[in-house]
């Protein structure tokens, strides 16, 4: 079986978010739902010196993902029905003729993905652009990505960075074991910081 | 001509592309026949067509768009993924605004029909009422002969266009109209770098010089920015944010960028952030040159052969021994004789003397250093001494003309060279600094050489009678202090008539006589070189995307309708052409010229290749200047580069300025606080606030998708220190005031800026009443900004503003 | 966040469902110390239409929660996997059981000690049913619901609301009870909102230590504390009502009250648990 998976280049990353933009506008998305999440998180603190200047540890940095195929999802587990499930190409998709939009999986997935559009019927998840793929295009987020910080394909091919993903937002890589590779920006935190908080709540909320 | 090297030459491109040159063929309609067809629909048979355009904003990039359309419809937007994806390849990737086209050219804001003010309403009122084009038309032929008659053709101005920059026609059918007919008073300068061009460069350099591209980066060395975004607003993957992220990976740049605002530069790039205090850099520059000086690090030999006014040494003859020059002026011998020591430059600039000391020695010691500014830092009142100041500093440490430097300026860039609308002749030789068009409706005589910086006449004639705006927002949204702005709009005694011609209803309609609804450039025929800031060389050939909807008609042709009532039909369509005519002449007049050098394809190929960008290698080479300054001066009055301008210091003693103005004209880019400044803060307005150019808007197009809205929120960006002290949260609505208005917005509470400085985006879009508190509910900054100009250029200082943040309900 | 609302279809069925099922608890205590007379029964028996009603209202509502119910035949394809699905398979296991009950009790072919075993069965389904209604959101990604406490609240809230509303079928049927009836019932109701209390007030306890990169879980609902007292006082209000109808044969008005004041209790419960989602990560 191939396994497909995403790489993020965080050293590359300036937060454009044209790749959410490509998201949204290609599976013409409702404005509150993204396949596609671009994180901006900061810490660190401002100080006053005596003279009046201001020095600052602070740090912001980037952290853009989608669902991460993971090989043990969280998703796929609690689907009462089957209808999320791994394909033969790795990536984790919705049956929407099996799936009872019951909520299981977007309530488990602990990168955010999938979602209950009630309107369908079903859950609507990344897919990893499959028909894209099968046409042996790029999923459009990894095609929109003006500085090339991400990619895709067989992860066994893949830049494989700092590892799979083990940063801030993200929960630490051993509860679902992600097929998303990242290398790390040197602002970066890890999984789990509560040093850094996420800075642009009214995007990604 | 640039030196080039193709990495895509035509042929392998064609192949690149034949695919989808065959797709459309599929489609069994030739795209240049799409508007002739009648009222069949183009495309209009279930299946998906590829159609080519280009992003078109004035970011600076004119970004590949490949439409996926279907039924008559934007189905989605794919960009350029010809050409090499690698990390370094060039691609012209669109940014997330071109990406999210779709729901702005289908938008509920869409202008499609002619519209005239209701009869006993006022400018502002925003009552209006649909006409035929041939009402529209006829009444703005009609105006236009009586105000020509009335008032003289000095009357009639058409303003900058900025939302449909980047092609071959722009508002230029104004222009050819007009010129037909006597002409009209025209404008020089920008809102963007009217500063830097006309207020610093011409005096530093005697035009723009020096100026290379990211590109030209050496292995290891130093960039310092000051004020410099890339990252923020040139995101494209053709753009100079590009190329200085390949520079900082591949070539191991180190980046320091010197900005109120944490930049995108300096998140996951690693840049190191200096925070300074918005409008202070000229002080910064000056604490640096004293680091330098006492540190041996200033390169004398350097100055003394290609730098007028550093020392005595190098003083003009006739300003010797009046202790004038740059080095008296720093070390306290000079202009205010104040030591302009790191401790007095930290104490304005509140940055760290430590820090200042460092960044002398990091700047020192560097070779090469490049050393560049963006335009925000000289939009501030003293911005023309604080654009010339930075540019000082890269000469104090000779790291100009040579690879890996740049002009202490701007960056650079090369490409095609592509010509736009030919316009003919302006009889009417006197221009206006481009900022200063409401003062020239409001004073209209009184504007003078020496005070306004008019050119070519000592003063105006006449006011503005008849304002065009075409593909702009300036009225209501775009020109500093919309409050004042428009005062003197709704007076119709002033201005008597005004035509706005765009794609959306933004506020700036409400103010407009008659408003005409334009075709976006996707839905036309268009022709553009790649970007005037991206340093690539390409072709975006645009086709319309689908027939115009509902009554929209694009510009060429409009004007063209106006010239049959005015008369001058045949020789303003130079016999009838259309616009798709001109795109093909333009194009092959370009390719005729360019011969071998690029290997440009036909035009018909160019249109089923849709975009064409080659990779350029810009020369790095030493300028001719340096090599041999004797040989080839400088087009400067000393024909030298210079720190002190004898230019200016004629200026200085014949121009007038006002009093309250609180600025200065002065020979040597000294630090003039201007008004407004930080020293200005008060009780009632203790915050700077600054506007800038964020990444999901250029200016104010694109301000209204809400896409974009919800991916880069308008929102004042206040530090945790200030936000606890006003009693803000993350996310409160908030109030924004200065001495010229108030707008309602969110907060975000963020490291992101410094203590006693709230920065927005610029461009929202303008929601108040035109009378009242004229509370502005829409974000838009220029409610806030302020009137004031550069003293040298009159280019737009309203960055300068003070005011205040409070929580409201709701 | 603060409330849980945007669940409040899970939480009618998991207030209601297990409630309608553990009544059978009481029922039998009904059955095996009241040793009603046939025609008691009988009415027993027609009364028990009660809480099927409250079970197929607990159903629709976690019906109504599915964006496409349609295709909820498939959730057996994740027994053994999916909690969701095991928590179902629970509840359908139950409900056949006590339907075979309960069309053999009206039609008359339950014999005493057949009946009384049936129902012994059934209390167990029913406390099953409860534990695996808690097992459906212990997932591992979701640390403020992955806890054994989510099984222990269910039970709680199971027996509580389960007692009272078995003693009101118990009153609408005008069935005479042992005198030690009330105080059995007391017992049932209390060891039941004590579980219940022990079980969520244990968890919101816990939430100090668990955060993700939106703050504390601690801070997810504010007012959690007071929603937890909402329950821990109709639980005891309505143990007291049931009492006290206890020494009135247990009076149908009263236990009406009693029923309506447990299930505000638990259904505020509940609304207060689903508030307290919180991923692991985001």
């Amino acid at each position: 079986m191939t396994q497909y998976g995403f790489y993020f280049d965080a050293t590359r990353c300036t937060g454009c978010k044209t790749c959410e933009a490509a998201c949204r506008d290609y599976h013409d998305l409702p404005l509150d739902l993204t396949y596609r999440h671009v994180y901006e998180l900061e810490g660190g603190t401002w100080t006053q010196a005596a003279d009046g200047t201001w020095t600052t540890d602070s740090y912001t940095f980037y952290t853009s993902f989608a669902c991460s195929h993971c090989d043990d999802p969280a998703c796929t587990q609690v689907c009462p029905t089957g209808a999320m499930h791994k394909g033969d190409d790795g990536l984790v998709s919705v049956d929407t003729h099996r799936c009872i939009g019951c909520g299981y999986c977007e309530l488990a997935c602990p990168y955010g993905n999938p979602h209950v559009d009630r309107d369908k019927g079903h859950s609507v998840k990344c897919d990893g652009c499959a028909s894209r793929v099968a046409a042996g295009e790029q999923p459009v987020c990894v095609e929109a990505c003006s500085m090339r910080a991400l990619e895709f394909g067989p992860v066994e091919k893949l830049n494989q960075g700092d590892g799979r993903a083990a940063v801030a937002p993200l929960p630490d890589p051993s509860v679902t074991t992600p097929n998303f590779y990242i290398k790390n920006c040197a602002a970066a935190q890890p999984s789990g910081s509560t040093s850094c908080v996420v800075a642009n709540e009214a995007e990604v909320k | 001509m640039l030196d080039t090297s193709m990495t895509l030459n035509r042929r392998t491109f064609v192949k690149a592309t034949g695919a989808l040159g065959a797709l459309a063929a599929a489609g069994g309609v030739a795209s240049s026949a799409l508007f002739s067809g009648g009222a069949e629909p183009a495309f209009a048979d279930g299946e998906e067509h590829i159609v080519w355009s280009h992003c078109h904003v004035n970011c600076g990039g004119a970004c590949v768009l490949q439409c996926h359309v279907k039924d008559g419809e934007l189905a989605y937007v794919e960009s350029d993924n010809t050409g090499d994806a690698s990390f370094g390849g060039v691609q012209a990737r669109a940014c997330l605004r071109g990406r999210s086209i779709r729901p702005w050219l289908g938008s509920a804001d869409r202008l499609n029909y002619p519209m005239k003010r209701a009869q006993g309403t006022k400018r502002g009122d925003g009552q209006y009422e649909r006409i035929s084009w041939d009402e529209a038309l006829d009444t703005i032929a009609s105006e236009f002969t009586r105000i020509k008659e009335q008032y003289g053709n000095e009357a009639i101005f058409i303003q900058e266009c900025s939302g449909v920059e980047q092609n071959i026609m722009m508002n230029n059918p104004f222009f050819r109209l007009f010129n037909l007919l006597g002409g009209e008073v025209t404008r020089y300068g920008s809102y963007s770098s009217a500063s830097i061009s006309f207020g610093a460069y011409p005096y530093v350099y005697g035009k723009s010089w020096g100026n290379r591209s990211f590109k030209t980066l050496q292995d290891d060395q130093l960039v310092v920015m000051f004020g410099f975004a890339p990252n923020d607003m040139r995101m494209a993957g053709d753009g100079p944010g590009y190329d200085l992220n390949v520079a900082r990976e591949k070539k191991r740049v180190r980046i320091i960028n010197i900005d109120p605002r944490r930049t995108e530069t300096c998140t996951n790039l690693g840049a190191e952030w200096i925070p300074i205090v918005p409008g202070t850099d000229a002080a910064l520059v000056a604490g640096l040159t004293h680091e330098l000086i006492e540190s041996n690090l200033v390169d004398l030999e350097f100055l003394h052969t290609y730098v007028t006014g550093f020392d005595e040494d190098t003083m003009p003859e006739d300003a010797k021994g009046a202790n004038a020059s740059y080095y008296d002026y720093v070390m306290g011998t000079g202009y205010d004789k104040v030591e302009k020591t790191p401790a007095w430059a930290s104490s304005i600039t509140r940055i760290p003397e430590e820090r200042i000391k460092r960044l002398a020695h990091e700047i020192g010691e560097a070779k090469p250093c490049f050393i560049c500014q963006g335009l925000g830092m000289q939009r501030h009142a003293n911005g023309d001494n604080a654009s010339r100041a930075v540019m000082a500093l890269a000469l104090m440490v000779g790291q100009v003309g040579k690879p890996g430097t740049t002009s202490g300026g701007t960056i650079g860039n090369g490409g095609i060279g592509l010509d736009s609308l030919p316009t003919g002749t302006n009889p009417v030789k006197t221009k206006i600094p481009q900022y200063l068009w409401p003062e020239a409706i409001r004073d209209g005589a009184k504007l003078t050489r020496e005070h306004d910086g008019v050119q070519n006449a000592d003063a105006l004639k006449v006011g503005i009678k008849m304002l065009v705006n075409y593909g702009n927002n300036m009225m209501a949204n775009q020109n500093g202090d919309i409050n004042f702005t428009t005062d003197i709009l709704r007076d119709e005694s002033l201005c008597e008539f005004i035509v706005q011609y765009d794609v959306a209803w933004t506020d700036s309609c409400n103010w407009a006589d008659i408003v005409l609804p334009d075709l976006t450039p996707q839905e036309t025929y268009s022709l553009t070189a790649a970007g005037e800031t991206n340093d690539v060389a390409g072709i975006r050939f645009g086709q319309p995307l689908y027939e115009p909807k509902f009554e929209r008609r694009e510009v060429y042709e409009v004007c063209g309708e106006l010239a049959r009532r005015l008369g001058v039909y045949d020789e303003y369509s130079a016999g009838g052409m259309t616009r798709e005519d001109w795109c093909r002449k333009l194009y092959d007049e370009l390719r005729e010229d360019a011969g071998d050098d690029y290997d440009l394809p036909t035009y018909d190929e160019g249109v089923a290749m849709g975009a064409f960008t080659y990779d350029i290698e810009p020369s790095a080479k030493v300028d001719p200047f340096i090599e041999d300054p004797v040989a080839n001066p400088l087009k400067t009055a000393t024909g030298k580069a210079q720190i002190f301008s004898p230019e200016i210091a004629e200026m200085a003693k014949t121009w007038k300025l006002d009093e309250s103005e609180k600025n200065a004209i002065t020979p040597i880019p000294v630090y003039v606080p201007g008004p407004d400044s930080a020293e200005d803060v008060t009780d009632e307005y203790p915050f700077q606030i600054l506007d800038y150019h964020c990444k999901g808007t250029t200016h104010s197009t694109y301000a209204h998708n809400p896409v974009l809205n919800k991916i880069t929120p308008f929102q004042a960006w206040i530090n945790p220190i200030d936000a606890e002290r006003m009693g803000i949260a993350d996310l409160d609505r908030v109030r924004l005031t200065s001495a010229q208005g108030s707008m309602i917005t969110q907060a975000r509470v963020t490291n992101r800026v410094i203590p006693g400085v709230i920065v927005h985006p610029q461009g929202a879009w303008h929601r108040a009443p035109a009378e009242g508190d004229r509370t502005d509910e829409g974000s838009c900054t220029n409610t806030l900004t302020s009137r004031q100009r550069n003293p040298i250029s009159k280019g737009t200082g309203q960055h300068s503003v003070i005011g205040t943040i409070e929580k409201v309900e709701g | 966040m603060g409330f849980g609302f945007e669940h409040a279809a899970l939480a009618v069925f998991t207030t209601l469902a297990p409630m309608g099922a553990a009544s059978f608890i009481a029922l039998a205590y009904a059955f095996v110390a009241g040793k009603p007379d046939a025609e008691t029964a009988k009415r027993l028996d027609r009364w028990t239409a009660v809480p099927a009603i409250v079970m197929v209202a607990g159903f629709v509502g976690a019906f109504m929660h599915l964006a496409n119910p349609l295709n909820a035949f498939g959730v057996f394809a994740g027994v053994g996997s999916s909690p969701l699905s095991n928590e179902i398979v629970a509840g359908l296991v139950f409900a056949v059981a006590a339907l075979v009950y309960w069309v053999l009790a009206l039609a008359g072919k339950l014999s005493g000690g057949a009946r009384n075993g049936f129902l012994v069965v059934l209390s167990v389904l029913a406390l099953v049913f409860a534990v695996f209604c808690g097992l459906a959101y212990m997932m591992g990604t979701i640390p403020t619901w992955n806890t054994p406490l989510s099984i222990v609240q269910m039970v709680g809230y199971a027996l509580a609301g389960g007692a009272v509303l078995g003693f009101c079928v118990v009153g609408l049927a005008h069935a005479e009870m042992p005198k030690g009836a009330p105080a059995v019932a007391l017992a049932l109701a209390l060891v039941g909102v004590l579980v219940g209390a022990v079980g969520f007030g244990a968890q919101i306890a816990g939430l100090d230590a668990i955060r993700n990169i939106w703050g504390s879980a601690a801070a997810l609902v504010p007012a959690i504390w007071g929603l937890f007292g909402t329950f821990a006082v109709c639980g005891i209000v309505a143990a007291g009502l049931t009492y006290a109808a206890g020494k009135k044969a247990f009076s149908p008005a009263f236990m009406i009250v009693a029923c309506v004041v447990v299930a505000i209790g638990i259904f505020v419960a509940r609304i207060g648990f689903y508030g307290l989602y919180m991923g692991v990560a985001l």
